[in-house]
């Protein structure tokens, strides 16, 4: 969910660049050593990701694994996301260097939001397929809100823009849902110990 | 933080390795943007919108702007097909515009092209119709118009090959850089802490 250059006005760019700023400071304070080799693998894996494009729906549309950095990184994916969108416009020109901070708010608020909404459930084993699910799921969904409330507030209809949008990832939400489910019990089975509270 | 939650060193190298690779192995891989290009010649003009990775995208705006005021000429849309087509105002011609071709497929994407005068307008589309020219005697002029309007039919395909191959395909090497470059932004995150830790004597948790 890349918001291309020339489209936002300043104020806009002004806010996301703010808000990203905030998170990646907290996310890099709330980094311990012991993180850091995840932190960079889950970054890694968003910047790779990125290219994997879904030819479902009416739109241009790929993943991005937002819920799955939320559930496993909770702050520290705002320096996650900032490092692999900033490598993606340098290496395949998605988005822009201005929009940097705009589309890293767009897809690091809702990791934010689903990891501490659906943190309790993913310990909970009995929970933990549907509440990652549901990570995986509500992550795609509500960026496509906050990339829907940019475009309005710059000049495209919101209702417009959020139809477009969250039409073209419906299939996204889904596969990511089931991404992030999978993956979050395949960690849970082999790596139990960075399901634990202690580590976000 | 408890040290029962450290990463052995051989499961993190085992999942850095292996959670990238399968991403590599999966569908063949498209960079994420808008591409628009345009060509025409006198007053028609034909263009083309499609994502990277050859989808074409449908029922979209177009806008076409002067290059240097940015005032709006017109504005189109594609069909189903992706492709657009206007027929430029005669102002616009007389004035020798560069113009302005932007797409904006309304979820936040958008690509442009620059299409300038020179590649619309003949240099001497004033002249008399050539083929009534070359009727009477053998004008140097009127055959060169010909030979200029067909060749620039002719170079129609060529020019919107190359405007496809302008576009930089993702390649095995700067998905590789750029994971390394994550890779190495995580050590030297971990060298600063290292430091912290020993002009402290304990990590910070």
């Amino acid at each position: 969910m890349h918001i291309s250059e020339g489209i936002l006005s300043v104020p806009i760019l002004i806010s996301g660049g703010l808000v990203t700023t905030l998170g990646t400071y907290i996310g890099l304070k709330k980094i311990d050593p012991e993180q850091i080799m995840p932190v960079a693998l889950l970054s890694s894996a968003f910047f790779v990701a990125g290219l994997v494009h879904v030819p479902l729906g009416p739109g241009s549309v790929h993943l991005m694994l937002i819920g799955l950095l939320g559930v496993m990184l909770g702050w520290a994916a705002f320096p996650a996301i900032l490092v692999a969108l900033f490598l993606q416009t340098l290496f395949f020109q998605f988005g822009g260097i201005a929009v940097l901070g705009v589309n890293t708010a767009i897809m690091a608020l809702p990791a934010l939001c689903c990891h501490y909404l659906t943190r309790p459930w993913i310990e909970n084993p009995k929970t933990r397929p549907a509440a990652a699910f549901i990570a995986g799921f509500l992550a795609i969904l509500l960026a496509s809100f906050i990339t829907s409330c940019a475009l309005a507030l710059t000049d495209t209809g919101f209702t417009a823009a959020a139809q477009l949008i969250i039409a073209a990832n419906i299939p996204i939400m889904i596969i990511e849902g089931c991404i992030t489910m999978f993956t979050v019990g395949f960690l849970a089975k082999v790596q139990p110990e960075i399901l634990y509270p202690e580590y976000a | 933080m408890n040290s029962s939650h450290i990463l052995p060193p051989q499961k993190t190298v085992l999942l850095v390795a292996v959670l990238p690779l399968l991403f590599l192995v999966s569908p063949p891989a498209h960079a994420h943007k808008l591409n628009v290009f345009a060509w025409g010649s006198d007053r028609q003009i034909y263009g083309e919108t499609f994502f990277n990775g050859g989808r074409k995208a449908k029922n979209i705006t177009v806008q076409v702007q002067n290059a240097e005021s940015h005032s709006l000429v017109l504005t189109t849309q594609t069909n189903a097909l992706g492709e657009f087509q206007f027929t430029l105002p005669q102002q616009v011609v007389q004035q020798q515009l560069d113009l302005l071709v932007s797409a904006d497929s309304g979820d936040g994407h958008r690509g442009e092209w620059l299409l300038e005068a020179s590649e619309y307008l003949g240099p001497e589309s004033t002249t008399a119709d050539p083929s009534t020219a070359l009727m009477n005697t053998v004008d140097t002029a009127a055959v060169r118009e010909i030979v200029r309007q067909e060749l620039k039919r002719e170079l129609i395909p060529i020019k919107k090959d190359l405007a496809e191959r302008q576009e930089k395909k993702v390649r095995l090497q700067d998905i590789l850089g750029g994971i390394g470059c994550i890779i190495g932004l995580a050590g030297l995150l971990a060298w600063f802490q290292a430091k912290k830790k020993t002009s402290t004597g304990s990590y910070k948790t």
